[in-house]
Order: C-alpha cells, then sequence, then structure tokens
C-alpha cells in the first residue's frame, strides 16, 4: 500500500496557472500532474492509480469545478479536493464544503495556504485509504468463515454467550467452542474486543461497543463495504 | 450597456488568472533558490512566465480601463 504514488493533480482551464501551480507544488517535491479541463481529467481515469488530492479550479467552461466534485462523489472517488476560485464566492464554497471539499482556496493564492492545504488533504487520503484497507481486510477474513462459523461470529459479537449461540443454533455447546475457536483464528483476533472492533469496521452489530448505530436497517447484517468506496 | 457588469466581472477573473500565474512563479522560484544546486534553467523559465503573464495581465487592465471610461460616458476618442 505504501507503494502507491502519491500524485497531486492540478485541473484548471488557464495552461500559465496550471504550470506556475505545477512549478509551486514541485519546488515543494511534489509530483504533479495537470489537466486543461474536468473531463480530460475524469476521461484519464488517473486518480483511481495513485494517493493524493486534486486541486480544482472552481469556474472552469464545460464541466465546472463542482459538477467534476459530484461526478467523482457519484463514481466512489473520495480524493481529498482543494477548491481554488477567483472571487470567493460563498454559496460556492459552501457548496463545495458540504460536499466534502477539504479545503477551499482564494486566487491568488499564497504558498503557504496552498501546501498546508496539501499537507492536510494528504492526511484526509491517507486515513480514508488506511480505514478502507482494514475495511477490506476484514471482509477478506470473513469470506473465508464457513457458513457456520459466520453464525458464530455474528453471535460472539452481538454478546453472546457460548451457552446461548448453541441453544439459539441448536448445537452442544462443545461444537460450538471449536467453531468459534476457528473462527477467532480465521479472523486473526486475539480476543472478542478486537473480534467485535473488526465487525464494527464492516458494519456488523455489534454488542455493546457500535460505534455509530447505522441508520439503515434493523437486520443484524451489512454486507461487506463497497469495494468501489476505496479504488479511485 | 447591460454587459457591462458581467463583462466587467469576466474581464476581472482574466487579470486574476496572471496574477496567480505570477505569485506561484515568483513563489516557486523562490524555493528552487533555496535549493541546491539551484535549477538556472528551471529560473529562466519562471522569468520568461512572470513576464508573459505580467504583459497579459497589463492588456488585461487596460480592457478593463477603457470598459469603465467607456461606463461612465467620458470615453472619447
Amino acid at each position: 500500500m505504501n507503494a502507491i504514488p502519491v500524485i497531486l493533480y492540478i485541473v484548471d482551464d488557464d495552461p500559465d496557472v496550471r504550470r506556475a501551480l505545477a512549478r509551486l507544488l514541485r519546488s515543494a517535491g511534489y509530483t504533479t500532474r495537470s489537466f486543461g479541463s474536468a473531463g480530460e481529467f475524469l476521461v484519464s481515469g488517473e486518480a483511481r492509480l495513485s494517493a493524493g488530492c486534486i486541486i480544482l479550479d472552481l469556474a472552469m467552461p464545460g464541466l465546472n469545478g463542482l459538477e467534476l466534485q459530484e461526478h467523482l462523489t457519484a463514481s466512489g472517488c473520495h480524493r481529498p479536493i482543494i477548491f481554488l476560485t477567483g472571487n470567493g464566492d460563498i454559496s460556492k464554497s459552501v457548496r463545495a464544503m458540504k460536499a466534502g471539499a477539504v479545503n477551499f482556496l482564494t486566487k491568488p493564492v499564497d504558498d503557504r495556504e496552498l501546501l498546508e492545504a496539501v499537507e492536510e488533504a494528504l492526511e484526509v487520503d491517507a486515513s480514508e485509504r488506511a480505514l478502507w484497507s482494514s475495511r477490506h481486510s476484514v471482509s477478506e477474513r470473513l469470506g473465508t468463515l464457513t457458513p457456520r462459523e459466520r453464525q458464530v461470529f455474528e453471535k460472539v459479537v452481538s454478546g453472546r454467550l457460548n451457552k446461548q449461540i448453541a441453544a439459539e443454533l441448536g448445537i452442544v455447546e462443545k461444537t460450538i467452542k471449536v467453531h468459534r475457536a476457528r473462527m477467532m483464528r480465521k479472523m486473526n483476533a486475539a480476543s472478542i474486543v478486537e473480534l467485535v472492533h473488526l465487525a464494527s469496521l464492516v458494519g456488523v452489530d455489534t454488542w455493546p461497543v457500535s460505534p455509530e448505530p447505522d441508520s439503515g436497517t434493523g437486520s443484524n447484517i451489512r454486507t461487506e463495504p463497497e469495494p468501489e468506496h476505496s479504488n479511485c | 450597456m447591460p454587459d457591462s457588469p458581467s463583462l466587467l466581472a469576466a474581464l476581472v477573473h482574466e487579470l486574476n488568472q496572471p496574477l496567480t500565474a505570477i505569485l506561484s512563479n515568483a513563489q516557486a522560484a523562490q524555493r528552487f533558490l533555496a535549493s541546491d544546486p539551484v535549477n538556472l534553467q528551471e529560473l529562466r523559465e519562471i522569468l520568461n512566465d512572470i513576464i508573459t503573464d505580467d504583459k497579459h495581465a497589463a492588456v488585461v487592465a487596460r480592457s478593463i480601463g477603457a470598459l469603465l471610461q467607456e461606463g461612465s460616458g467620458t470615453g472619447k476618442d
């Protein structure tokens, strides 16, 4: 995962601005790629292949910055966006921030301001990637469980004791213990606390520490996170 | 002249672009100067771009001036 290159994407219709911003970011040690329009950037699919953030001009002809942001979000791309705008349009900046932009800067932008925003965006990107990566890994481990082990897993993380699980599944407690031990090994969990944490990462209802009760259905299980969440 | 305010806004935006490029170029140059060895070729390109951007900004500024004169009714040739 650390091998993924960090790239800053500059999307601005003005070639002089693009070149200057790219230079500034390069002078601070970053790798950049520039695009002259939102469409060009979308078509390239570049942001899928790397870590980093997007520095996006708000007012572009064709697809504008806000529309590009919507497209990226709709396609499951949650790469952090720093908006640059000429005229500090407050209503648009509010809209952009609500839609998840990490920052909103006014042109001409001071180097320190831009570089601080970039650092912040890269931190956001890194933590989102780390979260996705651990979710992915938990999902993979879940996938190795047999149906019975999966049932035991769900019962254990919802706080049931072996005796209760045995009664609920109609199997003897001794067998439950075997399933449980195998399940713990496959999930690579050393303790119940750890197992509950893993379960909460992939949205399996847990007891007593469901960190954020999801607004959704009452069903005990949500399936694994959608893979497309991360891969842009 | 109903178009003047939007035209003016467009020109102001147009002026802001070279100003943005000039600032980022100049600040990039400062950073490149602090590196060792200094990349002179890069600095030359930056200075050329700053000059071009500055001239571009001046053209836009003149257009804004002309538009304002026109708007105030004092523009005569």
